[in-house]
């Protein structure tokens, strides 16, 4: 573990140059890639307000709003994953005849997202500025720990599931098959308070369930996230994180010749 | 004195009719065992090693298992048995001009290739002009890699490798699609870096450059080393054994 992280250190120009890379492909002409990665997740709002406030009546106070706050986390999460699993293998040249640690690849791509998610985030910042709607002082030192853990989770995920998808070509498939079932288990849509008290202790052990309703707590509801919720999210994530790169380190050396 | 020892190296590929694999076949694989994938010793019990300075030559049919060997040998790939021992920087130029990010421009991967290797941004700005006088590409180092001939890669690649200063290099045939006047630039570059103390490993289908180069030659069959020993009669065994069945 540490050797591998000592590996990816010393390979920091790569992971670096991959970074670059990876904005270059996404704002290929500068402004206009950020509103295009914008649109999709405001596209989504625009349909969930509609359907969740036309049709069923959810009964949230600035529902879109609210929306907004909820769907950047998420969208960082979908993203960086559907986009990091494919990454090794596209990369296959390089893998194949470069030695370096491959799992600099995915770290790249969630890199890449998570930078795209910080824009976003800002965009929603001057959004709220706007309004008027500015989080209250003390909240705001949720925000680095909340946006941390997400990027450890992310980061974690994204190396296991480049690893297994270059090993089963079909796990991108159960991925975003999975992934759309996962979206219904995190409160973007709906918000904790509609979750069920009982069930709270089971839901909110999903680490990412606690990291949406932190986000939308600070930012939405100014309320402060229960620190021992978020903890265990913490030890979680850390648990992940340190299991993904075992399981990583088990498969690197079958993924060079499936390629 | 030894810079590189390969002990008893093996590799197994499992072959799947059907590639690539996927986890359906997996559980298809499960119920009914055997016939998804055979498998094939790529490399069986290969052993061999380099004295600094040497070059050798690798020969041998097609799927004889040398760019395995080579890959192997740079540790991208993990051999199931054996172990491979090297002192120094080792680098390799396998599959043409690939291991360049196309996105960017030459001297963008210089820079990339150079922090891969262990090189700072300024012991390789240091470098540039000699990689850029060797390629004769200086006119081309701001462009993507994308827009490079295949010829342009290999050109570059091989320029990076020998101004990095490797103890070894392991050249896979790339030099086969560089033109007249470039090839005869390489060889003069690698009889010069021999004498330096640099030693090659390099597969060919030339048996010309492998006679003019290599001070041994190998002739690998099936994964096997078949002979290994002086150029001369090496390549005389692989002539007899492989010219007349065509």
């Amino acid at each position: 573990m540490i050797i591998q992280a000592k590996n990816i250190f010393r390979y920091r120009a790569l992971l670096w140059a991959l970074v670059v890379r990876g904005f270059k492909a996404k704002y290929k002409n500068s402004f206009l890639g950020i509103l295009w990665s914008l649109l999709n997740p405001l596209l989504n709002v625009l349909i969930f307000s509609f359907v969740f406030t036309a049709i069923l009546k959810i009964g949230i106070k600035d529902y879109p709003l609210y929306l907004l706050c909820a769907i950047f986390p998420w969208n960082f999460f979908n993203s960086a994953l559907t986009n990091s699993v494919v990454s090794i293998v596209e990369d296959s040249s390089f893998v194949k005849n470069v030695r370096f640690p491959l799992e600099i690849v995915p770290l790249a791509v969630s890199a890449v997202n998570f930078v795209n998610f910080l824009i976003d985030l800002a965009v929603l910042l001057v959004f709220w500025v706007f309004l008027g709607r500015w989080p209250q002082g003390a909240l705001w030192i949720y925000m680095p720990l909340i946006i941390f853990i997400e990027f450890i989770l992310v980061g974690a995920l994204s190396v296991l599931f480049a690893g297994l998808f270059a090993l089963f070509r079909d796990f991108n498939f159960i991925l975003n098959f999975s992934l759309r079932l996962f979206f219904y288990l995190v409160p973007v849509v709906y918000t904790m308070e509609l979750v069920p008290r009982q069930w709270h202790p089971v839901y909110l052990l999903n680490p990412l369930a606690v990291i949406i309703d932190g986000f939308t707590g600070v930012f939405f509801f100014n309320t402060a996230p229960d620190i021992s919720r978020l903890g265990l999210a913490c030890f979680e994530s850390g648990v992940i994180f340190i299991f993904c790169f075992w399981a990583f380190n088990k498969m690197r050396r079958y993924i060079p010749e499936r390629l | 004195m030894e810079i590189l020892k390969a002990e008893d190296i093996s590799k197994k590929f499992r072959i799947f009719h059907q590639p690539p694999l996927t986890l359906q076949k997996i559980v298809y694989n499960f119920f009914h065992r055997g016939g998804l994938y055979q498998e094939l010793w790529a490399l069986k019990g290969v052993s061999l090693s380099l004295r600094k300075g040497e070059a050798l030559g690798l020969i041998g049919p097609n799927g004889s298992g040398k760019t395995t060997l080579l890959r192997v040998l740079a540790n991208i790939y993990f051999p199931d048995s054996g172990r491979v021992y090297f002192k120094g920087r080792l680098a390799a130029s396998l599959e043409l001009g690939s291991g360049f990010l196309l996105e960017f421009t030459g001297i963008e991967n210089l820079y990339l290739h150079g922090a891969i290797f262990g090189l700072s941004r300024r012991q390789m700005k240091a470098k540039i002009p000699a990689i850029a006088e060797f390629s004769e590409l200086r006119d081309f180092l701001d462009v993507p890699l994308r827009q490079y001939s295949f010829g342009m890669r290999l050109r570059l690649g091989f320029a990076f490798m020998v101004n990095i200063e490797p103890d070894i290099l392991l050249i896979d045939e790339s030099l086969a699609v560089g033109d007249l006047s470039f090839r005869q630039k390489c060889f003069a570059m690698i009889e010069e870096m021999k004498k330096e103390g640099t030693s090659f490993i390099l597969v060919s289908h030339n048996l010309e450059e492998i006679e003019r180069l290599s001070d041994r030659a190998a002739l690998m069959d099936k994964g096997k080393i078949k002979t290994i020993g002086p150029v001369k009669e090496v390549l005389r065994q692989y002539e007899e054994s492989y010219a007349r069945r065509d």
